[in-house]
């Protein structure tokens, strides 16, 4: 019985002293109790053993915070009441933070492709690409972890219609649809829609449940690739610039 | 929770939204344990934050506010997952914890293996920077019940990084010849 009780008294001993050592490591004690546990723990190995596991541990998990990749901020939703002032200072607001796009979709833009991707798989590319005026490109959305799911081809009563799908690991859903530019665009759906006409192709941009401004940022991704793939004079000087430029030294 | 119902001068929010967005991802990512999934949650949560109509004035407010909604997405993801994790029976033991075992590698395993609640109360006193007060406040609960809870959410994560297989290398004090 009597080393039952000893053995309570020392666990809720143990147990003030973990609340009291949690509490100082926190910056939480007032400076009496801040004196009376280093006390302690000057005289207490084990004691001290377990303070010094706590501030390891605390210092550790707030170096997540350093290192956590820093996002932009989204811009102003066009519902919002401050929408006019949030653009006077979304520019300096966002350089100060901004190192990377959250999405990855940023850089897109600036990773033009020249050719399309993943249609290596169907049957029927050669005829349909025939039916296009130009080759259609697809861009990868992989940087805002949009994966291309399938690439469809459709025919439409007055043309044909290339309906590329993307999927995100949260239920995010997205389609572009390419058309030759003239023909009329499908019936409407989605929750969200960007439409833009790149050469010979009309690209629609649709989106199912997707935050309007991640849909911005990618729709701008998309846009800017599939244009500068219909201009090969720019491709080809940026290609240009990659292979013929000096070294840059300074 | 009055100050919630003042309208404030944009800039002033967005500014502090610049600032607390590092804290954010680290909390959700502590929630979540996926650095992707906390990124795309806050960006989300700041999403619905710039949409707000009125939002909290003061600073104080402002970041428990941000913090809330980060919070509720996250507890939503979770129930989507439907994710349960039991408390460990283990009673940790601190005192004879080998210091040099804990590394932000062990760290990160180690939340893994705690419950939501457990995450949660270190990602507000380490991570949002929460006063035990604060949190008490945030989650609605007694000072002493944040108390302990941390205490028992830093034993168990001590516990989960000790029974981890992953060590930290050691460091290379000597040179080589």
């Amino acid at each position: 019985m009597n080393d039952d009780n000893a053995m309570n008294a020392e666990r809720e001993r143990r147990e003030r002293d973990l609340l009291q050592l949690n509490a100082l490591v926190d910056g939480e004690l007032d400076p009496a109790a801040q004196a009376e546990i280093a006390a302690r723990l000057a005289a207490d190995r084990d004691l001290a053993r377990g303070y010094a596991a706590l501030a390891r541990l605390k210092a550790c998990v707030m170096e997540f915070v350093e290192t956590a990749p820093v996002m932009q901020v989204p811009s102003q939703p066009a519902s919002s009441p401050a929408r006019a002032v949030w653009r006077r200072f979304a520019w300096p607001a966002a350089a100060a933070a901004i190192v990377a796009i959250l999405s990855g979709a940023g850089f897109l833009a600036f990773m033009p492709r020249s050719e399309p991707v993943a249609l290596e798989d169907s049957a029927d590319r050669p005829i349909m690409f025939a039916a296009f005026p130009m080759r259609p490109v697809i861009p990868d959305f992989a940087a805002a972890r949009l994966s291309l799911r399938g690439v469809d081809f459709r025919t439409l009563a007055d043309g044909p219609l290339l309906v590329a799908t993307y999927r995100g690991p949260r239920g995010c859903r997205l389609e572009l649809h390419v058309r030759p530019a003239g023909l009329a665009a499908p019936a409407p759906g989605g929750s969200r829609r960007a439409g833009w006409n790149a050469g010979q192709l009309a690209y629609e941009l649709i989106a199912f449940g997707m935050p309007e401004a991640r849909f911005a940022i990618i729709a701008e991704a998309a846009r800017r690739q599939t244009r500068l793939n219909a201009d090969p004079d720019a491709a080809s000087g940026l290609r240009q610039a990659g292979l013929a430029a000096p070294p840059c030294t300074g | 929770m009055a100050g919630e119902r003042q309208m404030s001068t944009p800039p002033t929010i967005h500014e502090a939204m610049v600032v607390l967005l590092p804290r954010l991802v680290a909390f959700a990512r502590t929630l979540l344990g996926d650095p992707d999934h906390a990124r795309d949650l806050v960006q989300e949560a700041v999403t619905r934050a710039l949409a707000a109509e009125r939002v909290p004035a003061d600073p104080a407010a402002y970041r428990a506010w941000m913090f809330r909604i980060v919070r509720n997405a996250a507890i939503d993801e979770l129930r989507r997952r439907r994710e349960q994790v039991s408390d460990s029976a283990i009673v940790p033991d601190i005192w004879g914890f080998d210091e040099a075992c804990i590394a932000k590698i062990t760290v990160g395993q180690g939340l893994t293996a705690l419950s939501a609640a457990h995450r949660e109360i270190i990602g507000l006193i380490d991570i949002a920077g929460f006063s035990y007060a604060e949190a008490a406040a945030f989650l609605d609960l007694p000072p002493g019940t944040v108390m302990s809870r941390l205490a028992r959410a830093r034993s168990l994560l001590l516990a989960a990084i000790e029974a981890s297989t992953v060590r930290p290398m050691k460091a290379n004090k000597g040179r080589r010849s």
